[in-house]
């Protein structure tokens, strides 16, 4: 039975399938299947025998919301509640949104249509700073005041959670209440407490009781206090609200809920495919990743589980692709083991696996002749940097010698693309490391000419995509000063200028929306009315380019008297209070601190499979942590 | 032995809203999950081969959609494949049939519509009178080279009716299929830019395919 509520049943042919208004509106815009919901494996419930409707809001469009693996888990957690029905909610794209705010349709929720305002909990999932002016415009699409004071009522709460929630601050006067790190338990745990507070309905008295359960973060309970130089004094909480809040973590990933189905869109998004969790966490440490850092400890499921639980996905869905999704899929310490097992039932039914976030310097012969069975179209590496010297700073235990080794194999088994990652403005880089960011490219497409069994008249392309260097919290760049935007910008013409060959093609990101990014990422509450004041002038999308609009950031920063390279681009001292240094994360600032000069030494930090070194996340008690090496 | 199968199913609801694209793959996960012996296309990336006989408007409902794929097992017999598809078919695709392929997709000649129209003004069904009865229809296009392009649509509207029982509803047989082809839309787009009437909400809805010989297609 894969239609879990067919509505089919309520309703007859062409009764009501949908609101009449919405269904005129969606023939005059782009794409209207993202509004209409009914997708393969969507959930339906009895709104009368629901207790809490949940509505689970993704700050961007659907097809990027929908290609993410954390809504379809939550979904699926929440909705095998029968007390709980979780519904998903998408920014409507400009066209959409101009047509709902002409007719005063407030934002829906895709399951039921009916508007979120009347929801009992609405969450969102910060993946990405640059959504925020997103979540002030779904709030108020869906007729709701942006900023938490002025919703006094218990419902709906406005909870967020996700990556960016490990500095919320600049969002701190618009969401109730944030959960730290991963949802699965916390959520269920709110919503229990939310349904005995119901029927009370005081808000203060939840949230007073909510900010006691652990991995919630109550931003109304703290008070920041500033030095005259613009810096945190300190920050204090109020009414007993604990001094630290740690972020929660699953202990056994082999028995936390997976989805044993995805909903399966009629529009093609993103990732559209099957998707399989095979850990969490990240055992490298490269010092500019923050994902690297906030989901330590790295915790397994184990192949079995795995197997199972992808058999059942494929099955259920329909999918002809199934993807491994991880930090680092090569980390993964029985890869071969997973890859055995799994290729022996995708073969026959024709689904490709797809591993992606391989790492080139772990790659077994063995597990080579595994991927290669594999289809891919090209390949992709990450180096980040252009010299040794300063991929040992950041941390990339990669060496040029292991780049050319995979890149020869890649050429020898006919691939004629590869693909390299950079990034510009890492801390302590030089024009000469920019120059080795041209050099390695070169040395790849000498390679490929070097190549005798090289098919005759295919040309190579080697293609170089940098983007701008972004500190981020919780890792040991998070003292470091973004680069200018004139700077990233003589550094852009310089590696221009640096490559020689046709063979190699530059693109880079541009570098205005990550000084924005950079800003919001280590950014105060002090942020919030920058943030209302640039979405009242229109600011919304801030990742998509067409909607960037970088001239009125800057005029909301100028208007309330705050300046962006405050946050940006200067250097921090480590004894300073940063605005996320009450949010426990299991890293502790010593070993960020020791992490940030060892980064200046030039020196590199093995592995947490190779040692132990201190981070904090061994606190947890869980995962590679506790297990031999 | 490889065996053709055709299937016939009404599109209704909100997949009127899924495009042509859309569909196709959609289909092609439902044979996937129904798990029918279908025949995969070859090569770099096989993927089960589906073939929609005349592709539907983004926005029309459809009471007469037509599939075509191949079965690698020809022990399998259409009841057993109608019985699948039931089973994993959405609630808005609706399955009327699985049959042996009779006519060639190239066959089709011709489609009739149903306009449905919400609170159509008085005026209305005269002035689409008028305007449908016309014994030239010119509409104008602008080709991929930027040339503008203009067409005599009328000889390809063959019947029309109008009637004012529950609503206003047009019917419209037209000329369907690869060598002539008239999208409803087009005659209402015309009928707005010549009269200078907004026509009111309505629904389109594809009521059956014919071959030139007039018969049902099958």
């Amino acid at each position: 039975m894969i239609w879990q509520f067919a509505i089919s049943f309520f309703f007859s042919e062409r009764e009501l399938w949908m609101n009449k208004q919405l269904e005129h509106l969606l023939l005059e815009v782009q794409k209207p299947g993202r509004y209409t919901g009914g997708e393969l494996g969507s959930v339906v419930k009895d709104k009368s025998n629901i207790d809490v409707r949940f509505a689970f809001c993704f700050p961007d469009m659907y097809e990027v919301g929908m290609s993410h693996l954390g809504i379809k888990i939550l979904y699926s957690l929440l909705n095998s509640r029968e007390d709980i029905w979780c519904e998903r909610v998408f920014a409507p794209w400009v066209d959409m949104e101009e047509l709902m705010r002409k007719h005063n349709i407030p934002l829906f929720a895709l399951e039921s249509q009916d508007s979120i305002a009347d929801f009992d909990i609405i969450g969102f999932t910060l993946q990405y700073e640059l959504s925020f002016s997103n979540v002030l415009n779904m709030l108020d699409l869906a007729g709701l005041p942006i900023r938490s004071s002025d919703r006094r009522d218990l419902s709906p709460l406005v909870i967020a959670g996700g990556p960016c929630t490990c500095n919320p601050e600049p969002l701190a006067d618009f969401i109730d209440l944030f959960v730290l790190g991963e949802g699965e338990e916390v959520t269920l745990e709110l919503v229990d407490l939310y349904k005995r507070h119901k029927p009370k309905g005081d808000k203060q008295a939840f949230l007073l009781e909510a900010s006691k359960i652990p991995g919630v973060y109550v931003p109304s309970l703290y008070e920041f206090s500033y030095n005259p130089d613009r810096t945190i004094k300190e920050i204090k909480p109020q009414k007993g609200a604990p001094a630290r809040i740690q972020k929660r973590i699953i202990k056994d990933l082999n028995k936390v809920h997976y989805p044993d189905r995805f909903i399966v869109p009629y529009i093609q998004i993103v990732h559209d495919r099957a998707v399989q969790e095979i850990f969490r966490g990240c055992i490298r440490g490269c010092r500019f990743c923050q994902a690297g850092y906030i989901y330590r400890p790295v915790r397994e499921k184990s192949p079995d589980v795995i197997n199972r639980q992808a058999m059942a996905l494929c099955e259920s869905t329909g999918y002809d692709e199934i993807s491994l999704s991880s930090l680092s899929t090569s980390d993964y310490s029985r890869l071969e083991e997973l890859l055995g097992d799994m290729l022996s039932w995708t073969e026959g039914q024709k689904i490709s696996l797809s591993l992606p976030s391989l790492r080139i310097d772990n790659f077994s012969p063995e597990l080579l002749e595994k991927v290669q069975k594999i289809r891919s179209s090209g390949l992709t590496f990450a180096p980040e940097a252009g010299t040794q010297r300063l991929r040992d700073v950041i941390n990339k235990n990669i060496t040029e010698q292991e780049i050319l080794n995979t890149c020869k194999t890649a050429f020898e088994g006919g691939y004629t693309s590869i693909k390299l990652y950079f990034m510009l403005g890492l801390p302590t880089e030089s024009l000469e490391d920019i120059e080795g960011i041209a050099n390695l490219a070169q040395k790849i497409v000498d390679l490929y000419y070097r190549n005798p069994q090289r098919k005759k008249g295919k040309s190579v392309n080697v293609s170089v995509s940098v983007s701008t260097f972004v500190p981020k919290p919780f890792t040991p760049f998070q003292f470091e000063a973004q680069d200018t935007l004139e700077t990233i910008e003589e550094k852009q013409k310089h590696l221009v200028k640096s490559v020689t060959s046709k063979k190699i093609t530059v693109n880079w990101h541009d570098s205005q929306t990550s000084f924005l990014e950079a800003v919001f990422a280590r950014g105060d509450r002090r942020l919030c009315r920058v943030l209302e004041a640039a979405w009242k002038s229109g600011c919304k999308f801030d990742s998509w380019k067409d909607c960037f609009l970088f001239e009125n950031w800057m005029e909301a920063f100028k208007e309330c008297g705050i300046d962006p390279g405050f946050y940006a681009n200067r250097k921090r001292e480590y004894g300073e209070i940063m605005p996320w240094d009450h949010l426990d994360y299991g890293i502790s600032k010593r070993f960020l601190i020791k992490e940030n000069q060892k980064a200046y030494e030039g020196l590199t930090t093995p592995n947490c499979r190779i040692e132990c070194t201190g981070c904090g996340a061994a606190k947890f008690r869980e995962g590679i942590c506790v297990e031999s090496r | 032995m490889l065996r053709a199968v055709r299937i016939f199913y009404k599109k209704l609801g909100r997949l009127k809203f899924v495009s042509h694209l859309d569909m196709n793959r959609t289909m092609s996960r439902l044979l996937r999950l129904a798990k029918l012996p279908v025949w995969y296309t070859e090569g770099y990336n096989p993927h089960p081969f589906v073939s929609l006989v005349l592709p539907l408007s983004l926005g029309f409902e459809s009471d007469y959609e037509v599939m075509d794929f191949r079965v690698t097992d020809d022990s399998i017999s259409n009841s057993e494949i109608k019985s699948a598809l039931k089973a994993v078919f959405p609630p808005d695709l609706f399955l009327l049939d699985v049959e042996d392929p009779v006519m060639k997709a190239s066959d089709i000649s011709f489609a009739d519509y149903e306009v449905v129209f919400e609170n159509p003004d008085e005026q209305l069904e005269r002035a689409l009178d008028t305007f449908l009865s016309s014994p030239s229809i010119v509409t104008a296009k602008v080709n991929k080279k930027g040339e503008r392009v203009e067409r005599n649509i009328a000889p390809l509207i063959h019947e029309y009716r109008i009637n004012k029982d529950g609503g206003l509803v047009l019917f419209l047989k037209l000329s369907a299929g690869s060598s002539a082809n008239l999208n409803p839309q087009e005659i209402l787009q015309a009928f707005e830019e010549s009269t200078g009437v907004k026509l009111p909400y309505y629904n389109i809805r594809r009521l059956m395919l014919y071959n030139n010989s007039g018969q049902k297609f099958k």
